[in-house]
């Protein structure tokens, strides 16, 4: 709970460099000590990302259990004793949940990027204030399967971390019917 | 940034210089993305002036780190809100009640001080959450089972501190009604314990919670005169099994005999906590078309009520029993049940639910239905109720909820169902209840007709929200019916219906405010009790 230290790591592209994440946009080949990847694998874009991440050592972690005994027998153990960021592509029951749940170690939503999946398989991604569209779409299609893609939104998360006001608490917990909304985000 | 009433930004700065001295430079919090976290995110306030924002938080790691913080906030006059997880969502959050607080986040008091599995109690300090507490438990193998709110992210002392419910036998249930010993620490930063915690080298603190003299600790309860430290919490021995079981009723006037027989039950301590449905006229705020049929021309009579039943060859109503204990007595007393209901409700009948051996085994716990009636912390609700068909129109961010106290009547479960619809129509809105919504039952001893009002990020909606709320409390307390607990937006309103005797019971709580805590600096306002130096912004 060490919250200033957590937070400071967050703050911005400069900080990067002291962070493993070298090629992160091209190939990971190593884990990232500093950030720990958060997917539901009940949602098959998110599940595209775990496997993803995994074909480049980074275990992620499946809340498609229950978040609360992830996050307080594993995430929270594990912040208390290594300051991270959080990475993940999940609902936006999830992201809510973990907005709350961040409080406690001074972190909160610094990037995110919502995926809409209508009813008839379309796919849109909405970017939030300052992320250009055409740049997103360099990284990830639109189109099924974009979660095997989405690992590509590492790089621009961390370097595109905004002003908490843009991203943090945007929304509650409640869901828009006829569609599914995931949500990349990253949460510092 | 957002100010202290009446304290100017040197003062604050010097006060904020003083909380780091005592808590650490890591743990005083005043930036605006800082204070940003304890926003509440059910605000009905979203986005607006009148949002409770606080000033800055402070995070003691320790009940001396606390008597500092409230003793500087007593010198510069700062008004302090303390929170244990500050997740109580639809009642404020982490937000104060007055903007301007420091929030004084308990989070760092974190230990389980002491479970007893043969006295059947728990010690605990404020940012204790249950999810905590149910894995101190559970890894040591003690043979005690929590009764948890939903969700499980709460703090068993601040959600008992706020009057907080739970789901299985009826003394566990109401969770202030379960603690057992508390710590305070007073405005001047004097620490007190009840009970027998004010005898020194006392071991039965957390077994007899008189003492001698009068009781002190409701006073510490939804109010503003100290923080609370430590908590005793009354723990059920690990039941050895679970029985449901369900009664259904053929008649809509049927309802009267099956509450005096729940009500029978559980004055009884025979069943836990029973669960009310109507097979004939849908779910929990959410009628059927041809209920919503049946309403178009008014409120229906008995007889169009009792015709509506019989046509669509359904009971009217029905309840959950739930029985916790050995084998031998769950089973009897289920056995007593139907007898019982048999007896007093011709038609009655009856569907044998679930037997399960308790406690339930790990690999059966993520598959498992309804965590809470086991007391086994989870988020699940969120994913539960996030989409339903009351918001699937216009997805809310978040709910106000009212729950009005009713007594245990069928008469009172139809007037306040009927008040609720009228209250709706007033404002044009559909509304969500019918002649046959069914009341909830945290509390054993009285009924609840529950409505949850939707929040949102948009201020002329919630300008909507507020005004139904305030609309429907006012129709509530017309008929002697008000909320037990509510949103630090609506508690003063809440609290004006309690107004026996030109508000006899509010000017004594303010007079004892004004004696405890001169300068008025423990969350001012809530529950609608104002220090004498802010009396006059009430409302």
């Amino acid at each position: 709970m060490k919250r200033r230290t957590t937070l400071k790591l967050g703050l911005g592209s400069s900080l990067l460099s002291s962070l493993p994440l070298t090629g992160l946009a091209g190939q990971i080949s190593r884990p990232i000590e500093h950030l720990q990847v958060l997917v539901n694998r009940k949602y098959t874009e998110s599940g595209h990302l775990a496997d993803a991440m995994l074909r480049h050592n980074i275990i992620p972690q499946d809340i498609s259990g229950d978040l609360g005994s992830l996050w307080y027998r594993s995430i929270k153990p594990q912040l208390e004793t290594k300051p991270a960021m959080l990475f993940g592509m999940t609902d936006i029951i999830d992201l809510f949940c973990l907005e709350e749940l961040a409080r406690d170690f001074g972190m909160q939503t610094r990037f995110r990027l919502d995926h809409i999946i209508h009813g008839n398989g379309q796919i849109q991604h909405v970017p939030a204030d300052g992320l250009k569209i055409a740049e997103i779409r360099q990284l990830i299609p639109a189109s099924a399967g974009f979660g095997s893609m989405a690992k590509e939104l590492t790089t621009l998360a961390l370097q595109n971390q905004r002003s908490p006001a843009l991203h943090y608490k945007k929304s509650g917990p409640f869901e828009r019917p006829n569609n599914t909304l995931l949500v990349t985000w990253l949460i510092s | 940034m957002v100010l202290p009433p009446n304290v100017s930004e040197a003062e604050f700065a010097n006060a904020l210089s003083e909380f780091t001295s005592a808590v650490g430079n890591d743990w005083v919090f005043s930036s605006d993305e800082d204070i940003a976290l304890y926003r509440d995110s059910y605000s009905v306030y979203w986005g607006e002036e009148e949002e409770r924002i606080a000033s800055a938080a402070v995070a003691p790691a320790n009940v001396e780190q606390v008597q500092q913080v409230v003793r500087i906030a007593n010198r510069y006059r700062i008004p302090i809100y303390p929170i244990s997880t500050g997740r109580n969502l639809t009642y404020g959050g982490a937000a104060p009640t007055l903007s301007g607080s420091v929030v004084i986040d308990l989070k760092r008091m974190n230990h389980v001080l002491e479970v007893d599995d043969k006295r059947h109690f728990a010690l605990v300090e404020p940012g204790v959450s249950y999810f905590d507490l149910y894995d101190y438990i559970h890894e040591r193998g003690l043979k005690v089972m929590l009764d948890i709110p939903d969700p499980g992210w709460g703090s068993p002392m601040g959600n008992s501190l706020d009057h907080g419910v739970g789901y299985t036998f009826g003394p566990y249930r109401d969770h202030f009604g379960s603690h057992i010993g508390l710590e305070i620490v007073t405005a001047e930063g004097e620490i007190i314990r009840t009970g027998m915690g004010a005898v020194p080298g006392s071991d039965s603190w957390q077994d007899f919670h008189y003492g001698a003299g009068p009781s002190i600790e409701g006073l510490f309860a939804q109010s503003n005169f100290g923080i609370v430290t430590k908590m005793g919490v009354k723990l059920m021995p690990m039941p050895e099994s679970y029985l449901s079981g369900y009664v259904s009723v053929p008649r809509y006037q049927d309802l009267q005999g099956l509450i005096e027989e729940v009500s029978y039950l559980e004055d009884s301590y025979l069943i836990g906590m029973p669960l009310y449905a109507s097979p004939v006229g849908g779910s929990f705020m959410n009628t059927t078309a041809a209920v919503r049929a049946l309403m178009e021309n008014g409120w229906p009579t008995m007889n169009q009520l009792e015709s509506f039943v019989s046509s669509e060859g359904l009971p009217a109503w029905s309840v959950k029993l739930q029985f916790y204990g050995p084998e031998e007595t769950v089973r009897a007393n289920w056995t007593a049940a139907q007898r019982r209901f048999a007896a007093s409700i011709p038609g009655a009948t009856f569907e044998e639910g679930e037997f399960l051996t308790l406690p339930i085994p790990d690999a059966d716990i993520p598959s498992l239905a309804d965590k809470v009636r086991f007391g086994i912390p989870n988020l699940e609700i969120f994913h539960l109720v996030a989409r339903n068909p009351m918001t699937d129109a216009d997805p809310p961010d978040g709910h106000a909820d009212l729950f009005t106290m009713i007594p245990r009547k069928a008469e009172a479960v139809w007037d306040s169902a009927r008040m609720m619809v009228e209250a709706y129509r007033d404002f044009g809105v559909p509304p969500v209840h019918s002649p046959f919504a069914t009341p909830l039952t945290y509390y054993s001893r009285t009924l609840v007709m529950p409505t949850l009002l939707p929040s949102w990020r948009n201020a002329a909606k919630n300008k909507h929200t507020r005004d139904l709320y305030m609309h429907i409390l006012d129709k509530a307390a017309e008929n002697g019916w008000a909320p037990y607990r509510t949103a630090p937006a609506f508690q003063g309103h809440a609290i004006s219906k309690y107004s026996f005797n030109d508000s006899a019971l509010l000017r004594f709580q303010e007079k004892l405010k004004d004696s405890i805590d001169p300068n008025g600096i423990i969350s001012p306002g809530r529950y609608g009790i104002w220090p004498a130096n802010m009396r006059k912004i009430r409302g």
